[in-house]
């Protein structure tokens, strides 16, 4: 075995081990991994040949569904609307060579006759790519953290909007304190939820997709700041909810004066 | 004391009296352009001497400070304190705080979206990648 391969298989198990305590109710449970799966344990009796077709027709299936994947994880890339052109060059060339070495790969499975041979190569399908855990948590955090700097952008905009509403209600002698309070309260929020979201791609891009025990704990993170920063988000929309209705709450109702003697 | 409390209270009687005519002016000039809509062309009575700054009044179209050019395209009052003097202008800022209101809906789809790559990325990652043999 591949020493980099046993490697990455005791860390993800003992890693995979720690998110299911750690995370069991989060929106990260843990990957159920593969190296903790003996999905191909040898049936006595069945021939060598049997074995080999069995195997390859699992591993080339694993294949082709993670080639399926990976198209759909293009078209994702692609019609994101909120990717910087430089995250969307990034993830394409990324995916790029992710299909191509998985294709490649898939052809040498086609033409393994060797049982250790093949299963090696069944392994690499994991050990080398690892698409399912990195590359596609990958491509959704990076657009997700685009998304929320495009969220940071109309939110940043309507708080400019709603400042200047409270400095014309100040300046018609209305009280604003509240206003004002709701408001900063937004600012802070929009800020919070910025400083969480906007390192994501630079730390999630860099992982190599055959090391999973370094992207472990780095997309993990990722997924928790994208997920506070979500939160952000939301408070600041509420925040903005009350600014308005702060605001509204100080216009006068329109009252029809008779004139009076003085 | 006797000379001095009597010009005091003379001198405060007459500033008093200042302020309350002062008052009476002000409050009854300010209270007139409440109701732009109903003094409209006819209200031109007590709104047409209202000391405000504004130089378009007396459209009778509600916006008292605006300059617009017709009854039917209210626009929102300028925000210069000017034209704000006689807090006559109650409606400032509701057709902004409409359109403030309406960039909810643009951030409820934008928080959606968001929320769906984090599921979309939760669920491959929770997943695994147990279909591939390993053993």
């Amino acid at each position: 075995m591949n020493p980099k391969t046993a490697l990455t298989r005791l860390g993800a198990v003992v890693v995979a081990g720690g998110l299911a305590v750690a995370f069991a109710g989060g929106a990260f449970a843990g990957p159920a991994f593969a190296a903790d799966s003996p999905t191909s344990t040898v049936t006595p009796g069945t021939s060598n040949a049997t074995q080999i077709s069995n195997l390859r027709q699992k591993c080339e299936t694993a294949i082709t569904n993670r080639l399926a994947s990976i198209a759909t994880a293009t078209g994702a890339v692609q019609g994101a609307a909120h990717l910087t052109s430089g995250d969307r060059s990034t993830l394409l060339t990324q995916i790029g060579n992710e299909k191509t070495g998985l294709s490649a790969l898939g052809d040498k499975i086609a033409g393994d006759t060797d049982l250790q041979t093949l299963r090696a190569d069944c392994k690499n399908i994991v050990a080398e790519y690892h698409w399912y855990i990195i590359g596609i948590p990958k491509v959704h955090l990076t657009i997700a953290a685009d998304d929320a700097a495009a969220v940071v952008g109309t939110l940043q905009d309507l708080s400019t909007r709603l400042q200047d509403d409270i400095d014309r209600s100040q300046a018609r002698g209305r009280n604003v304190t509240q206003a004002q309070a709701d408001e900063n309260a937004l600012n802070a929020a929009i800020s919070s939820g910025q400083n969480a979201a906007a390192p994501v791609p630079a730390l999630v891009l860099p992982l190599a997709f055959d090391n999973w025990t370094a992207a472990q704990p780095v997309l993990q993170s990722a997924r928790t700041d994208l997920g506070n920063a979500r939160t952000d988000f939301s408070n600041a929309r509420t925040d903005a909810k009350k600014v308005i209705a702060d605001l509204r709450a100080l216009i006068p109702t329109p009252v029809a004066v008779t004139p009076t003697a003085h | 004391m006797n000379n001095s409390g009597s010009w005091s209270a003379k001198v405060g009687l007459l500033v008093a009296a200042g302020v309350l005519t002062a008052g009476c002016t002000l409050s009854h000039a300010a209270s007139s352009p409440k109701t732009p809509a109903s003094a409209g062309p006819t209200g031109a009575g007590p709104a047409a001497s209202a000391p405000t700054a504004a130089p378009t009044t007396g459209t009778g179209s509600g916006e008292p400070g605006s300059t617009q050019a017709s009854p039917a395209a209210p626009q929102p009052a300028a925000t210069t304190a000017a034209s704000n003097g006689s807090g006559s202008d109650p409606y400032a800022t509701s057709q902004d705080l409409q359109a403030e209101a309406q960039d909810q809906a643009t951030l409820d789809q934008a928080l959606t979206a968001l929320q769906n790559e984090l599921s979309t990325s939760d669920a491959a990652f929770n997943g695994g990648e147990n279909d591939v043999p390993t053993n």
